[in-house]
């Protein structure tokens, strides 16, 4: 055995000792509307380094807040800090600084500012948790942050106009970040991460956005799993990204001229696993995808569940479910470098003597009237024509235009999800 | 009766001429990346001698769909961006004077800003720093920035 490991137990107290003196020693401050402490910046002011600032009720009107060293902000009762519509309220500039359990209200709105409710800029291990964020231009804002979490915020903007709204949650630059728990709504991008690297992002709900509910740029290593998004133009957007890991969300109502449950932009190396989309204008959209894999995912209700443009590669869609979606697939081109296997089609019409649940002739998911749509978009008014409709089966006894190698060899009789 | 027509028919020929159309903030999408056009400081339009215009969310887009789709000189009647001290209103790249500053962040990442007077230029630069730069200058910086990865996917690199 290690002989030195008993010397090290020692070590071991010796630090256990040291952080129970720091916790021992680090003390509380009162701030209450007629406390002796009655403004939070006073008391941040008087506050040592691992002091606790406990806000109680109120409503606090200081303009700009900066915390500068590291600290606990602890609100008692909701109190409010109200930057009146003119400043960015909270700006944490320490690391180690941990805000929750307060209404952040009000802030100030810039062409030039991306001024925000809260704001992380070049620190580490910042939390902000429990609070609600009404009525500001960016919710919470973090810049050249690591090991970040945001949880347990509802960020409620009153964004009517996407050019004057900022985002939910913003991140910029930023390593380890955690967002969990939050709703979002009423702003442009419910949740923003642009060049991140490595974040979780689960179960939020982000709906009623003007632009998207989660948007990723220049983004890698990032796992969103379990959220809800609703009513926006795109639920989510991903673009320029890599490696991100899509599990377990809801997509749905995402309804417009163009509108999409989940866009693919230029994204490579990613999963889409057990996801629902029901009731967008197009399901999945994607441009120039590479190496992705769509598996178990139901699309339901969707005007087209999916739009592959013919740039994408190696996007491979198996056992997912396809039910009274107006187009299943439409695409661009006559060629296509993706795979579809396994999947159930509500539209397949074929049959399975074999008994082995898999239909006996491939599914051919899209229709020649697809393709002249995703061509000439005003054809779309002529939907359930019945010429078009003999047209479709025309072209699906003998395949001319459809991309002919665009089918399921394995289509299933049952859904798998 | 024919000397009346020749000036009503040069009227309608004149009407003709291609020029920038109005962007819809919050509705018109990137031509060249898809992203829904929500930031009136950045905009950017390219009108065709066709009289056609595709309309970008940012300037890097306007030079990286130019370049992708090998658009011949002839064929381009001009291009607009906006103004970024006047959010919403539209100039001639050929009269516009540029900003790049990594204090503002566009909507791709460049923080390349356009203006059209010498004087705002110099306020957002005493306000934000960076370089100005000529127009000729802009696809280089955008190759070089890697921060407009198209086609493919780049790394995402820290802006510096």
């Amino acid at each position: 055995m290690n002989p030195r490991l008993p010397r090290q137990v020692p070590l071991w107290l010796v630090a256990g000792a040291l952080f129970a003196a720091r916790w021992v020693t680090a003390a509380e401050l009162v701030v209450c509307p007629g406390c002796p402490l009655a403004s939070v910046q006073a008391a941040i002011a008087a506050a040592a380094p691992g002091d606790t600032v406990r806000v109680q009720a109120g409503t606090y009107r200081e303009g700009a807040i900066v915390v500068d060293r590291p600290l606990t902000l602890l609100g008692e009762g909701e109190p409010v800090l109200d930057g009146a519509g003119q400043v960015e309220i909270l700006s944490i500039r320490a690391s180690d600084v941990t805000v929750r359990g307060f209404v952040v209200a009000n802030s100030g709105m810039s062409y030039v500012r991306d001024l925000a409710g809260i704001r992380a800029e070049g620190v580490t291990d910042c939390t902000i948790a429990g609070n609600r964020l009404l009525n500001t231009f960016f919710g919470i804002y973090l810049a050249e942050v690591k090991a970040c979490t945001v949880e347990g915020n509802a960020i409620l903007g009153a964004a009517v106009a996407e050019t004057s709204s900022g985002n939910g949650i913003h991140v910029w630059n930023a390593d380890h970040v955690r967002i969990r728990h939050n709703r979002v709504q009423g702003h442009r991008d419910g949740i923003y991460l642009e060049f991140v690297r490595k974040a979780l992002v689960e179960d939020n709900a982000s709906e009623r956005n003007l632009r998207y509910g989660l948007h990723f740029m220049f983004s890698e290593r990032i796992e969103y799993v379990r959220n809800v998004f609703r009513t926006s133009n795109a639920g989510v957007a991903v673009m320029y990204s890599k490696q991100i890991t899509m599990r377990e969300n809801l997509f749905e109502d995402n309804w417009g001229a163009a509108a999409y449950g989940l866009l693919l932009k230029d994204i490579a190396d990613s999963d889409i696993w057990g996801n629902r989309f029901r009731r967008n204008t197009t399901g999945i959209f994607a441009e120039g995808a590479n190496r992705v894999s769509v598996t178990r995912n139901r699309f339901e209700r969707n005007g087209w569940a999916l739009r592959i443009m013919a740039n994408s590669m190696g996007v491979v869609f198996a056992q997912n479910t396809f039910v009274a979606n107006t187009f299943e697939v439409t695409t661009n081109g006559t060629r296509s470098f993706n795979a579809f296997l396994e999947n159930y089609w509500s539209e397949y019409r074929g049959y399975d003597l074999g008994r082995d649940g898999i239909g006996d002739v491939p599914h051919r998911p899209v229709k020649l009237f697809a393709l002249l749509v995703e061509r000439y978009p005003p054809a779309l008014i002529l939907l359930r024509s019945p010429f078009l409709e003999l047209l479709d089966l025309a072209e699906r006894v003998l395949p001319i235009l459809t991309p002919r190698v665009l089918a399921d060899h394995r289509p299933l009789m049952r859904s798998a999800s | 009766m024919r000397a009346a027509l020749l000036p009503a028919l040069a009227l309608l020929l004149a009407g003709c001429e291609p020029g920038p159309v109005e962007i819809r903030y919050g509705e018109d999408e990137c031509a060249a990346c898809r992203m829904r056009i929500t930031d009136p400081r950045f905009a950017s339009q390219l009108v065709m001698r066709t009289g056609k215009a595709y309309t970008f969310d940012a300037i890097e887009c306007l030079i990286g769909f130019t370049e992708r789709e090998a658009l011949a000189e002839e064929a381009i009647h001009s291009r607009w961006v906006a103004d970024f001290a006047h959010p919403g209103r539209l100039i001639d790249v050929r009269s516009a004077r540029w900003l790049h500053t990594p204090r503002v962040h566009s909507p791709m990442g460049l923080g390349v800003l356009a203006f059209s007077s010498e004087d705002e230029l110099a306020q957002a630069r005493a306000a934000f720093g960076g370089d100005e730069l000529r127009w000729a200058e802009l696809p280089a910086l955008r190759r070089a920035s890697g921060a407009q990865p198209a086609p493919g996917v780049r790394p995402s690199a820290p802006p510096q």
